[in-house]
């Protein structure tokens, strides 16, 4: 199932923001979109529609979006988005505490917007998607998640469990630097001082198994004195 | 909106409420002499006066009219004791008050009261003259007190005065501050107030601009247009934010996290998703990270203030520039610099090397959030031109 033909469900109070909502929505592909101006349509709407993901705005005439988000879980455990105008601290970690997916402010780019529905109905319905969302290609070399391992000219060679992760870490950050510390911190939770070498050892070796010529990479780039990159 | 402000609101209330305090006492002090002497004038008859009007004549003692109109007046009465304690003459005496005195009498009402009726003596010749008030109407009590006493008071008055002064002073300080902090939090939730309800106009205006620009169907002018809408709002949308941020943390509504940070690790991050966003490639930035600087802040802020840093260089230098960014240790801390080849500081924020807000109002909310940042880490921002533009965050060294 395409991640756009998913049934998603705006709950909003601003007529015209639920429009501009609903018409970006469209016009990026998706098929099934309902909208509900307040909590009691809103659950009414999750009730009949099952939804696969929900998009919830915080202020609503009759209650709070936080209240609403505990109702909904009773019913279903779609994801849940928040969207808000509001940008406490406070409001951010209550939403993200409850457990959403994500917290989105207002005013958000509609780019922004787009891309954070996609991202979390990729990952919450990962097993879903086909064969294909489990695969990395880097032109003619295959990366298999699944089986952990890559695959060019017909020769599988098992990745790691660090050069797993680290390829993990930069495919989901594919065409955007990761910083060392950031690598370090996913490979080594909390005592990362001290392992950039090793960390380029791991990259070394990565390199060997996903470029044709490891010592001029074309995928895996090194960006001086930051990070790594892979590009998309 | 500036500390200066609010500073001289503060002044200026322990001024008032300082003012309002001492002329309180002033008042009292004032209401307290002349209460006293209206008394004296009014109510308590001078003995001496009325005595200077008794004349020993042939036919004996005789008052004048006069004097004997003011008794009248006052309900008061007056008599003459002479050597023996015998009554020689008297005006209106009560009953109860005897013709003859003992000297262990004279000597207790000289002091007290005769038969509970307030009484003043003054000699007359060379006997006693005695002027009786009506019962109830006069507090007559003599007060003793050892002289080193009295000078020890005398001697501790002033302190005693500076000492109730501060009291008072330290009650309106800690009141005043209490009721500036409401203000403050008042205001903080205004202005986030106001700043949620931009942001749902503006979210409209965002996404409907980005829609305009995009088709075909509009000629190129119309789609510049559209772009150039597109564009301001979104420099409407970071300026709200900002606005919000530097009132956050003039009014300190702002929680800061601090933990121990290698810094190096929040520069490259700052510096990657300068990158990552999408950078013109007439700008280069590099690196020169030393990797041992810890420090303790809050790491969002940090990042905050270092990638506004950045973008001042990048905003402010349209035709590309060469950013420096790096981060040693110092004798007390670690020194985190920020440094362009391009136009530099405008000269009101160069040549104070102490920045204040006023000055870098000029500069955009840019600064004034990474001066606030710096100020609620006990750090210091210094800006300077060398080559370019030139910024130094100096964090203490992490206990």
């Amino acid at each position: 199932m395409n991640y756009t033909a998913r049934k998603i469900l705006l709950v909003e109070d601003e007529t015209d923001i639920l429009l501009m909502e609903r018409k970006l929505l469209i016009k990026e592909g998706y098929e099934s979109i309902f909208t509900a101006s307040d909590c009691g349509q809103a659950m009414k709407k999750v009730a009949d529609i099952q939804p696969h993901l929900i998009v919830l705005d915080i202020m609503l005439p009759d209650g709070n979006g936080f209240e609403l988000y505990q109702s909904i879980r009773k019913i279903t455990d779609a994801p849940i988005l928040f969207l808000s105008a509001r940008d406490e601290d406070a409001d951010r970690i209550a939403g993200l505490g409850l457990g959403a997916d994500d917290y989105i402010t207002k005013p958000f780019l509609p780019e922004e917007l787009l891309l954070r529905i996609r991202n979390v109905l990729i990952r919450a319905y990962r097993e879903d998607n086909e064969a294909s969302q489990d695969v990395l290609w880097l032109s003619d070399t295959m990366v298999d998640w699944g089986g952990g391992m890559v695959c060019r000219n017909g020769k599988d060679v098992m990745l790691t469990a660090k050069e797993y992760q680290i390829l993990q870490k930069l495919a989901e950050n594919r065409g955007n630097i990761v910083t060392i510390d950031c690598l370090c911190d996913t490979l080594w939770q909390g005592e990362n001082f001290g392992y950039e070498n090793t960390l380029m050892v791991h990259i070394r070796r990565l390199r060997e198994k996903l470029e044709k010529d490891p010592s001029n990479p074309k995928w895996l780039l090194t960006v001086r004195g930051l990070g790594y990159k892979l590009v998309k | 909106m500036e500390k200066g402000t609010i500073l001289n609101k503060l002044h200026f209330i322990l001024f008032m409420v300082l003012t309002v305090v001492l002329s309180a006492i002033i008042t009292i002090v004032i209401y307290i002499f002349i209460a006293m002497v209206g008394m004296k004038g009014q109510r308590i008859l001078s003995v001496s006066n009325i005595v200077k009007e008794l004349k020993n004549t042939q036919d004996g003692y005789s008052l004048s009219n006069e004097a004997m109109d003011t008794l009248k007046q006052n309900h008061c009465f007056a008599f003459l004791m002479n050597e023996d304690g015998n009554v020689i003459w008297e005006y209106a005496k009560p009953k109860d008050v005897p013709d003859e005195f003992s000297l262990q009498e004279v000597a207790s009402f000289s002091r007290w009261y005769l038969k509970d009726y307030p009484v003043l003596n003054w000699k007359y010749e060379s006997g006693i003259f005695v002027l009786g008030y009506p019962k109830n109407t006069l507090w007559k009590y003599t007060v003793e007190m050892p002289n080193s006493q009295i000078e020890l008071l005398i001697k501790w008055m002033i302190p005693m005065m500076l000492f109730i002064m501060s009291c008072i002073f330290t009650v309106g300080a800690i009141w005043n501050k209490k009721v500036l902090h409401n203000q403050d939090k008042e205001r903080t939730e205004w202005i986030a107030g106001v700043s949620h309800d931009i942001r749902t106009p503006l979210t409209m205006i965002l996404g409907y601009a980005k829609e305009l620009s995009e088709p075909q169907t509009i000629t190129n002018e119309q789609k510049e247009q559209a772009q150039i809408i597109l564009r301001q709002s979104q420099r409407i949308k970071v300026l709200v934010e900002d606005f919000n941020m530097a009132n956050k943390l003039t009014y300190g509504m702002l929680t800061i996290d601090k933990k121990k940070v290698k810094l190096s690790a929040v520069l490259r991050q700052v510096v990657a998703d300068i990158m990552n966003a999408g950078m013109n490639d007439c700008y280069e930035i590099s690196l020169e990270l030393s990797e041992d600087c810890i420090a303790k802040v809050d790491e969002k802020l940090l990042y905050r203030a270092v990638t506004n840093l950045v973008r001042n260089s990048i905003n402010h230098n349209p035709l590309g520039c060469h950013i420096t960014v790096s981060c040693q240790k110092i004798r007390f801390g670690s020194l985190i610099r920020v440094q362009d080849d391009g136009c530099g500081y405008e000269k009101e924020i160069r040549k104070h090397r102490r920045v204040t807000s006023k000055k870098l109002n000029a500069h955009g909310l840019g600064l004034i959030i990474v001066n606030r940042i710096m100020k609620a880490h006990h750090g210091t921002l210094k800006l300077y031109n060398k080559g370019g533009a030139v910024a130094e965050l100096r964090f203490l060294r992490a206990r």
